[in-house]
């Protein structure tokens, strides 16, 4: 079975989402699961670092979407974290999810889109 | 017309009803009736010598003597001539047994005594338990004795009434031979009767055991898996064959499961026993097995709830098991042992030998036994051995021998899998073989960049799928960019096959061609379906599209087939593995 594993650090305004392992249809849902309900309506919002994912294919990429919109209509938002080098990289932009979930290389400008998009 | 007719049903009803009650004759079987036949022609012989010598004492003369006991070897001779039927003889020594009563009755001058003689031949005659010679007895007695009283009444009788009214004395002892046939009648039909329960009951006997033997076979047959199929990159043969004779089918059996993991689940296993209980027991253990792997435990797991089941399920018996569960990615291997004889690994360059790891106590034991597990990993080329002892252990050879007499033969096997199976049944088993005998082989594939798979479609088959295109683009040199954006591509089109197409479909099949261009062709039998459409869904088929040169989608019925092609420029960093033409 593809595994999958998520780590999540919350602080005062985000919620840090470390993805490890592969993504595909087989265990896409847990990406949902996972990230829509822990997040408590005082963060600001979450960011997703999918630095060590190995592999992530468009079921992944179709939860990651559907999630934003999810937590976009509490007032949250979600940015993605994939170093400019990754291969995931491509997808992400072929795929247009990053119109919805803005996508840095670390995880510091990311938490800096969320704070500047939640505004002053 | 109608009088007659019914005159004509009474006469058959009369006829029925008496034939019920009398013996039928003539069916004692070849073997007996030639032994009494053997005795009674000695009797007859006997009777040859005696008669001479008896007249001889009377003070007969030699000639006389000859001429009157001449019958009774001539009718042995006759009886003893197997180029008669049964009938005639029997009517040889019959006649003649008679005509000696009638001579020693004729040499005694008519001794009242000597008419004894008469009732013992009838009833030896009564042993044939035939109605001829029985019959020819009774009217032998009557003749005789009325046309020689009425010739010389002293050589038959010695009273002066019988002498003066013969025929009427002729009467009164055939009503005593008559009598004695009817004594000898009701003894007949009784024996008759028994035989043809006994025969009767060891007949009924024969059908219920063949009964019980064909259900048991067939209760084992509808257990095990009619075909056994590898996971891609594998391929699995399996045999299963009853004993030779008697009740000893059952109890033995192999299985081979998809784990939704992706993984593979090998079982064989022998309920120590036979018939309808062991096949019964062995089905309980089989679906325990299946139910606990699906359940997701590891090997160990499986094998210790198994064994706690089958003590709680108090089986009477115990049973031996091999269980693994295969990782087709890798050709990793667990493999647990429950009391079964130990697998064999043939290596690639034709080593053989049985996989070393702890036997472990057998199913059934103590519900606190604990189990452990070896793994291994299968190289490509590689095979492993399952079987049961009934291959390796007969009455003549102990289980020893047997092992390294089946290590020799899968040395010398050739490699297929199904080739294999057949051969080392050939080489190994014997119609000694008291037991019945299960042999499965397992080999991994050496793969080249081309590929031909059936996949189980489901979900959990795409992360094998990956490693294998995965290691297919690294033979076929594709750069690590190429690699990955291909690997993406084919694994959305089988992503999408496993979500559009029916319910009825449970696999789909995946064709890789290597030349200047990397090709895919994935397809399933029926129409996709659109599934009701999802916001973030629908980014597989652009994906392909950017990320293959050419993508087509031929909507099916009969079959629906995506095919891609991406030309390989195989630049910037490579795969360890050079194409292979």
């Amino acid at each position: 079975m593809t595994s999958i594993e998520i780590d999540l650090q919350e602080d005062a305004e985000v919620v840090v989402a470390t993805v490890t392992g592969e993504i595909d249809m087989s265990n896409a849902s847990v990406l949902s699961e996972r990230l829509a309900t822990p997040a408590l309506n005082s963060v600001v919002g979450i960011v997703v670092d999918l630095s060590d994912v190995r592999y992530l294919d468009s079921a992944g990429m179709a939860e990651l979407f559907d999630t934003t919109i999810a937590i976009a209509g509490r007032g949250q938002s979600m940015a993605l974290v994939i170093p400019a080098e990754s291969r995931l990289r491509r997808l992400f932009e072929i795929s247009g999810v990053e119109k919805v979930a803005p996508i840095s290389s670390t995880v510091e400008a990311a938490r800096a889109l969320i704070l500047e998009s939640a505004g002053p | 017309m109608a009088r007659l007719m019914t005159k004509d049903a009474e006469g058959v009803a009369t006829e029925v009803a008496l034939s019920r009650r009398l013996p039928h004759g003539g069916w004692l079987p070849e073997g007996a009736w030639q032994q009494r036949h053997r005795g009674i022609t000695a009797l007859l012989w006997a009777h040859a010598v005696a008669i001479p010598i008896f007249a001889l004492a009377r003070g007969y003369s030699l000639t006389h003597a000859l001429i009157e006991s001449s019958v009774a070897p001539l009718t042995a001779a006759a009886a003893s001539t197997a180029l008669l039927s049964r009938r005639m003889r029997m009517m040889a020594t019959s006649l003649g047994l008679l005509s000696c009563s009638a001579v020693l009755v004729h040499l005694s001058g008519g001794l009242i005594e000597m008419h004894f003689h008469f009732f013992v031949i009838v009833v030896v005659i009564s042993l044939y338990q035939d109605w001829l010679p029985f019959l020819s007895a009774i009217a032998y007695v009557l003749i005789q004795h009325g046309i020689f009283g009425a010739i010389n009444p002293g050589s038959v009788f010695n009273h002066p009434s019988a002498m003066e009214y013969p025929w009427r004395w002729a009467g009164v002892h055939s009503l005593f031979i008559a009598a004695i046939s009817v004594a000898s009648i009701v003894n007949w039909r009784v024996n008759e009767r028994h035989a043809q329960q006994a025969t009767a009951a060891e007949n009924r006997f024969h059908e219920l055991y063949d009964e019980q033997r064909s259900a048991a076979e067939t209760l084992q047959r509808s257990l095990l898996p009619d075909k056994v199929t590898g996971p891609p990159g594998f391929e699995i043969a399996a045999r299963y064959r009853p004993a030779g004779a008697g009740l000893e089918v059952g109890g033995d059996w192999y299985d081979s499961f998809t784990l939704p993991s992706g993984s593979m689940a090998l079982v064989m296993g022998d309920v120590v026993g036979h018939g309808i209980r062991a096949a019964s027991i062995m089905g309980q253990l089989r679906n325990a097995v299946r139910s606990y792997a699906i359940d997701g435990s590891d090997a160990v797991d499986v094998v210790t709830k198994v064994n706690v089941l089958a003590c709680e399920l108090d089986m009477g018996c115990v049973a031996t098991m091999v269980f693994l569960i295969l990782d087709p990615a890798t050709g990793e291997m667990e493999v647990v042992r429950a009391g079964h004889p130990p697998p064999l690994v043939a290596d690639p360059e034709g080593g053989v030998a049985p996989l070393e790891c702890d036997s472990g106590l057998p199913l059934g034991v103590s519900g606190q036994a604990e189990y452990t597990s070896q793994r291994i990993r299968l190289e490509p080329g590689a095979a492993l051995v399952l079987y049961t002892d009934g291959l390796v252990e007969t009455r003549a050879m102990p289980i020893d021998d047997g092992t390294s007499r089946l290590c020799q033969a899968a040395r010398d096997a050739p490699t297929h899998p199904e080739e294999m199976c057949d051969y080392l049944l050939s080489e190994v088993s014997s119609e000694f073989t008291a037991d019945d005998t299960a042999l499965l082989v397992v080999r991994r594939l050496v793969l080249g960049p081309a590929l031909d798979f059936s996949m189980p479609k489901k979900p959990g088959t795409l992360q094998l799928l990956r490693t294998l295109v995965g290691r297919s683009l690294s033979q076929a040199g594709a750069s690590e960019d190429e690699s990955y954006e291909i690997l993406v591509a084919v694994s959305e089109a089988c992503a999408n096959v496993i979500r559009h197409s029916g319910d009825k479909v449970d696999k789909f099949r995946l064709v890789i061609k290597v030349g200047d261009s990397y090709e895919v062709r994935v397809s399933s039998t029926g129409e996709w379906r659109e599934t009701p459409g999802r916001r973030g869904g629908g980014r597989g088929l652009p994906l392909m599209h950017a990320l293959m040169d050419e993508v087509t989608v031929a909507k099916g019925p009969p079959e629906t087939v995506v095919t891609m092609t991406r030309r390989l420029e195989r630049v910037g960093s490579h795969g360890t593995s050079t194409p292979d033409p």
